[in-house]
C-alpha cells in the first residue's frame, strides 16, 4: 500500500499559481554554473553572477512585456474578433 | 627593437587552447570533476553547484517524472548531457515508478486511482476501489502537469546544456585561466 503523501524529488510540487517565480532560482543556478567557467577572476564572481542573473530575468521580463503588448494590444487591433 | 616587436605580436595573438582528455573524461563522468582534475577546485565546486542545482531543482519541481527517456524523448536527449545522474534517475523512474497498462501493454506512469502491483512477470497498474482510494492508496508518484512539468524538464535541460559548456572548458581549457601559481590575493584565476 502506497499512501498519497508528498515525497520531495519523487512527486511534483503544487505551485501552479506561482510558476513564474520558479524562473528566479533557475536563473541563479544558471549564472553560478556559467560564470564558474567564464569569469576571468573569481574575485569578481559574486558581482558577475548578480549581473548575469539580472540580465536573464530582465530579458525575460522584457520579452513578456513585448508579447503581452503584441497579443493583448496589437493583434486585436490588426485582426479584431467578430462580434 | 626586434624583440619588442616579437613580444607585442605574442601579446596580441590569442593563446592556443590546450587539449586535456583526462579532464574531459572526468567532466563527462560528473559535473565539475574535470576542473578538479585541472587543479581548479573552486571552479569545480561552483560548476557542480550550478549544474546539480539546476538538476535537483528540476526534480524538486516536477518530481522523478521530469526525466523520462520513454515519454519525453526529445527532452531526455538534452538532459543526458548532465551525465550519469540523468541515467540513474531515469533507470529508477522506469524500473520503480512505472508499470504496464493491462489493456494496451504500454509502460506508463500511474493515474490517480491506480496502484502498482506485480503480476508475477512484470509490474502492472491495478484499479483501486473507492475504499482503497479513501484509505490513501494510489500510484507511487504524482507526475507534474502543465507549466510546472515544462519548467522542471527545462531546468534539467539547462543543466545539461550548461554541463556541455563546462565539459568543453575542461576538455580544452584556456591557458590564461589555468592556475600557474597562487596569486597574491589568494583568488583562483
Amino acid at each position: 500500500m502506497i499512501p498519497l503523501a508528498y515525497t520531495p524529488f519523487i512527486d511534483a510540487i503544487s505551485a501552479h499559481e506561482l510558476w513564474y517565480l520558479l524562473i528566479v532560482p533557475m536563473a541563479i543556478f544558471l549564472a553560478i554554473g556559467y560564470k564558474s567557467v567564464r569569469c576571468s577572476n573569481l574575485k569578481h564572481f559574486p558581482r558577475e553572477v548578480l549581473v548575469f542573473t539580472i540580465l536573464v530575468l530582465g530579458g525575460l521580463m522584457l520579452l513578456a512585456i513585448a508579447f503581452t503588448v503584441m497579443i493583448a494590444g496589437l493583434l486585436p487591433m490588426l485582426a479584431p474578433m467578430p462580434g | 627593437m626586434g624583440s619588442i616587436a616579437i613580444h607585442s605580436v605574442h601579446m596580441s595573438t590569442p593563446t592556443p587552447t590546450e587539449f586535456n582528455p583526462l579532464a574531459g573524461l572526468a567532466a563527462a563522468i560528473f559535473p565539475g570533476a574535470g576542473h578538479l582534475v585541472l587543479g581548479r577546485p573552486k571552479r569545480a565546486m561552483l560548476a557542480c553547484i550550478g549544474v546539480m542545482g539546476l538538476f535537483f531543482f528540476g526534480l524538486f519541481i516536477g518530481g522523478i517524472d521530469a526525466i523520462d527517456s520513454k515519454n519525453d524523448k526529445v527532452w531526455f536527449y538534452a538532459q543526458v548531457l548532465v551525465g550519469p545522474p540523468t541515467f540513474i534517475v531515469d533507470t529508477i523512474h522506469q524500473k520503480k515508478y512505472k508499470a504496464y497498462d493491462i489493456g494496451s501493454g504500454i509502460l506508463r506512469t500511474g493515474f490517480p486511482g491506480e496502484h502498482r502491483v506485480h503480476d508475477g512477470t512484470r509490474p502492472v497498474w491495478e484499479t483501486l476501489s473507492t475504499e482503497q482510494i479513501q484509505a490513501g492508496m494510489g500510484p507511487p508518484n504524482v507526475p507534474g502537469l502543465g507549466r510546472l512539468n515544462e519548467i522542471a524538464m527545462l531546468s534539467i535541460v539547462l543543466a545539461g546544456m550548461l554541463n556541455l559548456i563546462i565539459f568543453l572548458d575542461a576538455l580544452m581549457p584556456s591557458p590564461e585561466r589555468l592556475p600557474t601559481k597562487p596569486s597574491a590575493s589568494g583568488g583562483e584565476a
